[in-house]
C-alpha cells in the first residue's frame, strides 16, 4: 500500500474535520471535528513511520494523543463553564471578554 | 506494480474496508447536528484508525489508541454530552443552528484539494529495506524514553496543567 493512500485518506479526514469546525456554532460539535483532525494527522504520523522504517512517527503520535486529552480536558471545562453562564453551547454566545 | 493483476494483499484489504469505514464514520460526525451523534459516529472512526495502525505495525499504538482514545477521551466528551443535553426546561443547551453555512464545504474543498495536490507532487519514498523490530514495545520505548526523553518529561507537566485547570474550570460558580 503507498503511503500516498494512507495521506489522502489523513487529507480527507483532516479536511473534514476543518468542515466541521467552521460549519458548527456548537462548541461541543467544534470539539469532536478537532479530534478529528489530530486523528487525521495520527494517521499521517505512523503510515511515514512505516514507510520510513523509523519509530519516530510513532512516538509523536503518543505525544499527540496525549495532548488531544489535556485539550478535551480543559476544553470541556470551558465548555461547561460557558453552559452555565450564558445556558447555551453556542460559541458566539461567549463573545465577551468580561471574566 | 502490474496492474492487469487483481490479487488483494491483506493491507489493501484491511485499508479499503477500515479507510472506507473511517471515512463514512468522520462525515457522518461532522454533518450530523446532534453532538451525541458525532460522539458515537467518532468513536468508530477511531475504532477503525485503530486497526489501520494495527495494519501500519503500531501494534502499541493500537491499544493506545482504543483505551486512551475511543476509551478515556470519548468517555469523557459523550459525558458532558449528556450532562449539557439532560437539563430540561429552558432552551435546549445544545446549538443546532448551522453557521456560515456555505464556508464550510468551501474551505474543506480547498484544503484538501491543497493537501491532495502537494502529497500527489510529493516524491515517492522508496520501501524500507529493514524488516521491522522482533520487539516492538522495547524498540518503541528506546525512541520514547531516550530520544524524546525532554518532550516525555514536558508531556506530564502539560497533562497536571491541565488537569489542574479543567478541576479550576469546572467547579468555578457563577455569582
Amino acid at each position: 500500500m503507498p503511503l500516498a493512500a494512507y495521506e489522502l485518506l489523513g487529507a480527507l479526514l483532516f479536511a473534514l474535520g476543518a468542515m466541521g469546525v467552521v460549519l458548527r456554532a456548537n462548541a461541543l460539535s467544534m470539539l469532536i471535528s478537532v479530534e478529528l483532525m489530530l486523528n487525521a494527522v495520527n494517521l499521517t504520523f505512523v503510515a511515514a513511520a512505516r514507510q520510513y522504517g523509523q519509530l519516530d512517527g510513532q512516538v509523536i503520535s503518543f505525544f499527540v494523543i496525549a495532548v488531544a486529552a489535556a485539550e478535551v480536558g480543559v476544553g470541556l471545562a470551558i465548555v461547561i463553564d460557558v453552559a452555565r453562564r450564558h445556558t447555551t453551547v453556542d460559541v458566539d454566545a461567549a463573545s465577551e471578554l468580561r471574566g | 506494480m502490474d496492474a492487469l493483476t487483481f490479487s488483494f494483499t491483506a493491507e489493501q484489504a484491511i485499508f479499503a474496508v477500515a479507510g472506507g469505514i473511517c471515512a463514512i464514520a468522520a462525515a457522518n460526525a461532522v454533518l450530523r447536528h446532534d453532538p451525541l451523534a458525532s460522539a458515537l459516529s467518532l468513536t468508530i472512526a477511531l475504532f477503525a484508525l485503530a486497526v489501520l495502525y494495527l495494519s501500519l505495525g503500531a501494534a502499541f499504538l493500537f491499544g493506545v489508541q482504543i483505551a486512551v482514545y475511543a476509551g478515556a477521551i470519548m468517555v469523557l466528551l459523550v459525558f458532558v454530552v449528556m450532562l449539557l443535553g439532560a437539563t430540561g426546561g429552558r432552551p435546549p443547551l445544545i446549538a443546532r443552528r448551522p453557521r456560515l453555512g456555505l464556508a464550510g464545504p468551501l474551505v474543506a474543498l480547498a484544503l484538501f484539494a491543497l493537501l491532495a495536490a502537494a502529497i500527489v507532487r510529493a516524491p515517492v519514498v522508496a520501501a524500507p529495506t529493514a524488516e521491522p523490530a522482533a520487539d516492538h514495545v522495547a524498540a518503541l520505548a528506546d525512541v520514547l524514553f531516550v530520544k524524546f526523553l525532554f518532550p516525555f518529561e514536558i508531556a506530564s507537566v502539560l497533562l497536571l496543567a491541565a488537569l489542574i485547570g479543567a478541576v479550576v474550570l469546572a467547579q468555578r460558580r457563577t455569582p
